[in-house]
Formats: structure tokens, C-alpha cells, sequence
């Protein structure tokens, strides 16, 4: 027997976030799948800030967020307009601000990277590129540095480009740097800031609208970090947010498992905490929620539809499964898991449709020992 | 008023090292110098050994560490080993299985001798873990954690404003917490390389773990947070 005796194409209660690129599909949750959505129109509609709290308890479906999102966008905006940028809280021995850095260059890709620029040089003109960054970053060397990427003659010059490259990843000798026509290094935290926000300033100054989002998934590891990491953390977030604005959305996905708004202020501190525009809390579903999210799960995955919403399981099955968890394990990740368990069951006892009965056999022989 | 002594182990010496107050026209002072000011500082030589081991220290800094050492006057080391510890002291393999037994020993010697009940400060979770019956069996309940230490100096100390003591926690909670975090990591990742078949699993596995001893930091972090919030309404 297989899963297709089940009526499924897969079995979609997956226990574990799947990969990256496997995702596409969005189940239960609409709030919070819309909240979203919301933050992504109106980055467009020049909203003068975006700091976004994504805060709840492990398997709550924050990572999933990020993921769906970075892998579907939404619909009312091309391929080209948003740029999705998704990466976890820096691990040890890493310079923070070096890592944001590069994590967003990575993200966005060296090979887009220029063709952004490119337009944006071609639509403002260099002169007017260049001021449109430097106003905000003040600093001259930085802003012409941002404007060489865009200049045609560097993007079809392999060495003048490839020395761009070793610039910006800090390994550029005095005689390149010279050979660029440029007088400084990107060397210390607030270099690599302001460079990282000119180019975020470039790349969304085109008259056909581009935004950034970025997704910087378990905040919550930040807790392992010092004063004086944390302090540069904050400084890196802190000057995006206010050099670049709305035009650049950070998500920061924060695990918790207490509904406690004022000690997920406590973790964060207070002056991260106030700089956040708005707060998702991945909260745990009620019943109804909840069958909702399984129903949308088996639906996307049935064979043939018209043998119910629920279908390989019965409607009280599910209702009477769900029921039984408690309330703060109604998160999808504990939801997957036992479902997940109770399908590998049906395989194994050879059933097809799985009903109360089946379900009753299931929870007694995971109690018996 | 004879200050109380506090026998500390050498994690603990080490952390209380590892940042310094920055206070304003005054020279730098480390969490160590101010619990030295209020507390009686002392140690068992196994620990003085051990700071000297995994800490650099200045010569001048290694003969204070020395005249910490606390000499046990009631009974020998072997005397107590022998009856506390049937002789596992004596046949310990390294030497951080004998810091926390010795301290405990010195800690005794103390009530016994002295007549006071010192403090006990250590920040190795897991010795506390596994020593707390016999600390407790003998009225060491004052065991504190080098959050303790500050909270005592915040409550204390008049020039350590509540910015200063809230940094202290962060430091800490780095110092304390990550390297079990680390480790965890690690050793998952360790065994996805030794079984990359069953990734999966492990994955499961160590998301608990890591997922539990993650809710661990938080709880403390917050816990402690909460409470310098009072002491700094009440100071004000």
C-alpha cells in the first residue's frame, strides 16, 4: 500500500520546514498570509518605514513565511520589482555587519546587482544618481562607487568589473583602488553601512518601482550574542532602516513560545523594540483555524477531490484529532507531526479512509508500551 | 562588620573578568573588583590552578589569585574526600571533576569552623545540577550564578546604573549559555556528517534540544531582566 491509496499525491504534513525551493503552497493562517501581503503593497506605496516582527513559538510557520514568500512574491508585482533576500542571525567568529552585508549582496547576486544599477544609471544619469545617494549616505567616495557599478564602460570592462568585486569584498589593493579612480577602502562597520545602503538606494530608484525584502530568520539567536555584538547588530539594522526608508522591508522572524508581548521587548530590547512598525504573532490556531489549515493541506494534495475536504480522513476524525491536542500545540508544526504519524499508520494497517476507529487505534498504540 | 565570604569557581572568576563598568571619570572596573569590594573572595588551590590554566593573568594578578586560595582547617583534604566522596577526589581524572568537589569541601570547612554559611558562586549549571543534594545537605543554599553576583551589586552598589547591569545580563547570558548552544549544534551537525541518510532525524532530535535549551536562555534572561527592572524602580 502507498500513499496514493490514500487519495494523496504526497503525504503534506511534513514535520520539518521543507526545503527552500520546495515551497509554494500556502495553507490556513489567511491573517497572517494576508498581514503580509499588506506590508508588500504598501513598501510599494512609499511607506516612510518597514521594521516587521514576526514573533511565536518553534513550528508556528515563521520560516515557512519567509520561504513562501521569497519563492511565490505577490501577484501584483513582477519578478523584477521584488527582490527577496533571506538569511539567518550571524554565526560565530563572523564580523556581523561584514555578514549582513555580504548575505544581501548574495542575495541579491552580483549579476543582477549590476543590472539594476545599470538601469538606474541610465534612467536618472550619473550626476543625478550620484546626489540621490549621497544625500542620504554623505559620503562622497561611497556614492561614486556605487555609480561606477552602473557606468557601462566598468560593466563590459571584465578587470574593471572584477576589481568592483575584490572593492567590495574588501579585497582590493591601493594600486586597483587607484586604478578605479577611487581613494577608499570599504574597511570599517560604518563603510560597509553606508556602501550596502547606497546600493539599496540605487537599485530602488527606478521609475518602475523595486523594494527589497529582506527576511532575517531566528532573531532569537541574537540572545547568544554580547552587548558589544549585539550593539552592532542593532547599529547595521538601525542604519538601513533609516538611511534607505520604506523602500527596503526587513522581516525578522523571532521564535517565542509565550504570548507575552512585553518579554519578547525584554529579549529584543528596547531599542530594536521601538523602531518596529508592525508585529505578526505567529499565535497557536483555535480548532477552527485549524481545520481549516488541514483541509487546505489535504486539498493540495488530493487525487480526486469530490471524496471530501478532509479526505483520506473523516470530517470527526479530524475534528476529534484535533480536539485532543492541547492548545498551545495547535501550531502547524506539532499538527504535521501526529497527522504525519497517523497516515504512516493507515499505510501500515492497510486502510484507505482513516476514521475515528483508526485514529483511536493509532493515539492507544502510541500510549501503550 | 566582617565581610561574608563567597567561594567562587573558576568559570565564574573567569566571567566576573571578562567585561568592565565603564564608570564615568573613574577607572574601569570589572564585575570581579566590585563583588570583591562587598564579599570575602576565596578558593580552593585546585580552582587557582585551574583560573591560571584557562585565563591570562598578570603576575601581580596570580599572587591575589593565590592569596585567595582558602586553607581548610577543620579536617585534610583527604579526610573530607574520604568521607564525602569515597576517595573520588583522589582518584578524579581531570581536574575540573575536582574543582567543584573541593570548593564544596572548602565551603563546609568554612560553616564548620567559621560558623557562617558563605556563599557559593558558580556558573556550571551541571555541577550545580549534580552537587545541589549534598550542597543543600549541609545548608549551602546560597548558591548564586554570576547573575546573582549582579544583582546583589545593582542592589549594592550606588554608581552602577540600571544600562550597566542590563549589558552585565547580556554578557552573561553569551558567556553562560552559548557554549551549551554551540556544542549542540556541533554535535548535530557532527552526526549529520558520521549519517547524512538520516538527516532528517537528527534534525528532529536536535531541534528539540536545541529548541528547549534556546527556551532556557530566554526564561533566564528574562527572568533576571525583571528583577533589575524592580531594584531600579526601587533604587529611584
Amino acid at each position: 500500500m502507498n500513499i496514493q491509496d490514500l487519495n494523496l499525491h504526497k503525504n503534506p504534513f511534513e514535520f520539518l520546514t521543507p526545503m527552500q525551493g520546495q515551497i509554494d503552497f500556502w495553507a490556513g493562517m489567511p491573517e497572517i498570509k494576508s498581514d503580509i501581503e499588506q506590508i508588500y503593497k504598501n513598501s510599494f506605496n512609499n511607506s516612510p518605514r518597514n521594521l516587521i516582527l514576526n514573533w511565536g513559538p518553534i513550528g508556528g510557520g515563521k520560516t515557512y513565511a519567509a520561504y513562501y514568500f521569497k519563492n511565490k512574491g505577490i501577484d501584483d508585482f513582477d519578478d523584477e520589482q521584488i527582490i527577496h533576500i533571506y538569511t539567518t542571525s550571524p554565526k560565530e567568529g563572523v564580523k556581523i555587519t561584514k555578514q549582513i552585508f555580504r548575505d544581501i549582496l548574495d542575495g541579491i547576486t552580483f549579476r543582477k546587482l549590476k543590472q539594476y544599477i545599470q538601469e538606474a544609471y541610465n534612467e536618472l544619469g550619473e550626476d543625478n544618481l550620484f546626489e540621490h545617494i549621497y544625500e542620504k549616505i554623505n559620503s562622497e567616495e561611497f556614492a561614486k562607487a556605487v555609480v561606477n557599478l552602473g557606468k557601462e564602460e566598468n560593466i563590459f570592462n571584465m578587470h574593471i568589473f572584477d576589481l568592483m568585486k575584490k572593492y567590495i569584498f574588501g579585497t582590493v589593493s591601493a594600486k586597483e583602488l587607484d586604478s578605479l579612480k577611487l581613494f577608499r577602502k570599504l574597511e570599517s562597520d560604518t563603510d560597509y553601512r553606508k556602501f550596502l545602503s547606497g546600493i539599496i538606494l540605487a537599485i530602488t530608484s527606478t521609475k518602475k518601482p523595486k523594494r527589497i525584502f529582506f527576511w532575517f530568520d531566528e532573531l532569537e539567536d541574537t540572545i547568544y550574542m554580547t552587548t558589544k555584538q549585539y550593539k552592532e547588530f542593532f547599529q547595521t539594522f538601525r542604519d538601513l532602516v533609516d538611511t534607505v526608508g520604506g523602500k527596503f522591508t526587513i522581516f525578522m522572524n523571532f521564535t517565542f513560545s509565550e504570548a507575552e508581548e512585553e518579554n519578547v521587548r525584554m529579549l529584543i530590547g528596547e531599542a530594536l523594540w521601538s523602531r518596529i512598525n508592525q508585529k505578526i504573532y505567529f499565535k497557536p490556531l483555535n480548532i477552527k483555524d485549524a481545520l481549516i489549515y488541514c483541509k487546505d493541506l489535504l486539498k493540495n494534495s488530493q487525487i480526486d477531490d469530490s471524496k471530501g475536504d478532509y479526505s483520506p480522513f473523516e470530517e470527526t476524525a479530524i475534528t476529534e484529532i484535533l480536539n485532543n491536542f492541547k492548545q498551545t500545540d495547535l501550531i502547524p508544526r506539532e499538527i504535521n507531526r501526529n497527522i504525519n504519524e497517523l497516515i504512516q499508520f493507515a499505510l501500515k494497517e492497510n486502510q484507505t479512509i482513516i476514521d475515528t476507529n483508526l485514529y483511536k487505534k493509532w493515539f492507544n498504540s502510541k500510549t501503550t508500551f | 562588620m566582617p565581610k561574608q565570604d563567597c567561594i567562587i569557581d573558576a568559570c565564574s572568576y573567569i566571567y566576573l573578568h571578562k567585561f568592565s563598568f565603564l564608570s564615568q571619570g573613574e577607572e574601569e572596573v570589572t564585575p570581579f573588583d566590585l563583588l570583591n569590594k562587598v564579599v570575602n573572595i576565596k578558593h580552593h588551590k585546585v580552582i587557582s590552578d585551574e583560573i591560571k590554566r584557562n585565563f591570562t593573568v598578570s603576575e601581580e594578578e596570580a599572587l591575589l589569585i593565590n592569596n585567595r586560595e582558602y586553607q581548610l582547617q577543620k579536617h585534610t583534604l583527604e579526610h573530607y574526600d574520604k568521607t564525602l566522596y569515597n576517595k573520588a577526589i583522589h582518584h578524579a581524572t581531570t581536574e575540573r571533576d575536582k574543582g567543584e568537589k573541593v570548593n564544596l569541601i572548602s565551603a563546609l570547612d568554612i560553616i564548620i569552623k567559621k560558623k557562617t554559611i558563605p556563599i557559593y558562586l558558580t556558573d556550571d549549571i551541571k555541577a550545580i545540577r549534580s552537587e545541589k543534594k549534598l550542597l543543600t545537605n549541609f545548608l549551602l543554599y546560597n548558591i548564586w550564578t554570576s547573575f546573582d553576583a549582579i544583582i546583589f551589586l545593582f542592589l549594592t552598589t550606588s554608581n552602577l546604573s540600571y544600562e550597566m547591569v542590563k549589558n552585565a545580563i547580556t554578557d552573561f547570558t553569551a558567556f553562560i549559555y552559548k557554549p551549551t548552544y554551540d556544542n549542540l549544534i556541533k554535535a548535530r551537525d557532527k552526526k549529520i556528517d558520521d549519517q547524512p541518510a538520516k538527516k532528517k532525524e537528527i534534525i528532529k532530535k536536535y531541534a528539540i534540544k536545541i529548541s528547549s535549551w534556546r527556551k532556557q536562555t530566554q526564561e533566564n534572561k528574562i527572568d533576571y531582566l525583571k528583577r533589575i527592572e524592580i531594584i531600579n524602580t526601587l533604587k529611584n
